[in-house]
């Protein structure tokens, strides 16, 4: 930002949205809603046509356009298993623990599985934790498959206590919901937030990250931060209410800042959908309304949304990794160069903004 | 927007989108459609049976979107000759009530003013109580 603190991008993606990967008409119409969000938030001189936006990023392409398009200066990714849309699962854990090995000090990566799969799943998440190096662990609470929805609970005891077992027994303290916005034509009960403060008191150890937090089902939300200190809304999507919705985003935020106030709040960008330069800049203009409640948006406030929240969540000394990252080779590209024109990276036209 | 030949016209495509009820409205025991809400912004029909359907929902990131645009390719790749269907979903403009055709305006108006005439007997009633 503009200041000299670091930017840690919540929630952000190498997608795979090419076409190869899009399953039935379910991967077909998440790709065409997620791309309806893409010209809505990015300027018309410099947005992706829909064929260039549907690619395999690849990891090398997606953290230089984070961190040489951006002000960004970490990025937390999750492998999602969306296996019932993309054939890949969108995010594959192949890219997370690759990006994870890679740049450990760039990258934090959550691990993810099918909890429906029982003990596969166990088994899978300890591999990706013990031997790959997951940070966190990423659950979806519902699949669409030939017709039907299944979903399943963060306080269903049988299902959910073992994942969290495993993640305390390695030291895992971070375990991330998908929720708020439905994937495909599911059950909706399923992504209401009244299931986290059961887990959220059975397992005080535990940070639960709710994304999505604010964009439905706002106000069982600021009730979840206001009575568990373990409980953060990861604001994916919800922060691009920012560009295309200040009102709502002046509710939301404002709402979470009175009921939970600024350390349980963390910012996401939802790239690569959209670009994350236009999202902090539109960020860095946004103010809540003078007579707001709430008060107003300080740079304190600022930067523990931007990167102290997930920072401490995840035991990072952000004064020790700013001298660390201060001249690997993002650094020096951006600080020799400046930062490069959005979406340059992807179109192999590498230019200086 | 093109009426194309043999058999698959746009009318046809208009009157299959008609049949697709949107479920807030249905939770709120109006029989409006998507084209009565005027979500529909733009039918294409070509010559060869592709039909393009661009259209919005009343709220970005709506929780029924997969619901309503897979309803949609249901009534769409139903019709006679229509080969293949591309329901593309914009944001832009944003939808407003204003959108609203006059059947649905009259429909959410009648219902408003049953609201408030239920809100005003009840707070009759426990005045008097």
């Amino acid at each position: 930002m503009a200041t000299d603190q670091l930017v840690i991008d919540g929630v952000c993606h190498p997608y795979n949205f090419s076409e190869e990967n899009l399953r039935g008409r379910f991967g077909r119409i998440f790709n065409d809603v997620l791309y309806a969000f893409h010209p809505l938030l990015t300027p018309p001189e410099v947005a992706l046509s829909k064929d260039e936006w549907q690619h395999d990023w690849q990891n090398d392409e997606f953290m230089e356009t984070m961190l040489l398009e951006s002000e960004t200066d970490m990025v937390c990714v999750h492998s999602t298993p969306i296996f019932d849309a993309y054939f890949d699962g969108l995010v594959s854990v192949e890219k997370g623990a690759d990006l994870k090995r890679r740049y450990p000090d760039r990258a934090i990566w959550y691990a993810s599985a099918d909890i429906f799969t029982g003990e596969q799943a166990l088994q899978s998440l300890e591999h990706q934790i013990a031997e790959l190096g997951a940070d966190g662990i990423k659950l979806y609470p519902a699949q669409y498959h030939r017709g039907r929805t299944r979903y399943w609970r963060m306080d269903d005891r049988v299902l959910t206590w073992p994942v969290f077992e495993l993640a305390m027994e390695h030291g895992i303290t971070n375990i991330v919901i998908h929720k708020a916005l439905p994937l495909g034509p599911v059950a909706t009960e399923a992504y209401r937030v009244d299931d986290i403060g059961y887990a959220a008191s059975e397992w005080p150890d535990i940070n639960f990250q709710i994304v999505h937090a604010g964009y439905m089902f706002a106000d069982e939300a600021k009730f979840l931060l206001l009575n568990y200190p373990n409980v953060y809304a990861t604001l994916e999507a919800t922060f691009l209410f920012c560009q295309f919705d200040p009102d709502t985003f002046t509710k939301v935020l404002g709402d979470f800042l009175i009921y939970g106030g600024p350390d349980q709040l963390i910012y996401s960008s939802t790239a690569t959908v959209i670009h994350p330069h236009y999202l902090l800049e539109a960020f860095r203009n946004f103010e809540l309304p003078e007579d707001h409640p709430a008060g107003q948006l300080t740079d304190e406030i600022r930067q523990k949304i931007l990167a102290d929240n997930l920072a401490r969540l995840h035991g990072i000394d952000l004064e020790e990794r700013k001298r660390k990252l201060e001249d690997d080779e993002f650094a020096r590209q951006r600080n020799g160069n400046g930062l490069r024109e959005p979406w340059s990276t992807l179109r192999g036209q590498e230019v200086t903004a | 927007m093109s009426t194309q030949t043999e058999g698959l016209t746009v009318e046809a495509v208009y009157e299959a989108l008609d049949t697709v009820k949107d479920p807030c409205m249905v939770a709120g025991g109006h029989d409006l459609s998507v084209l009565d809400l005027g979500l529909v912004y733009r039918v294409e029909v070509q010559g060869d049976g592709r039909v393009r359907v661009d259209m919005t929902l009343t709220e970005v990131g709506c929780i029924f979107t997969h619901r309503v645009f897979g309803e949609v390719y249901d009534a769409v790749e139903a019709l006679p000759g229509a080969e293949e269907v591309e329901v593309v979903p914009r944001w832009s403009p944003v939808w407003t009530p204003e959108h609203l055709n006059p059947k649905a305006r009259r429909a959410l108006e009648g219902s408003r003013n049953a609201m408030f005439r239920t809100i005003k007997r009840r707070g009759l009633e426990n005045a008097q109580s």
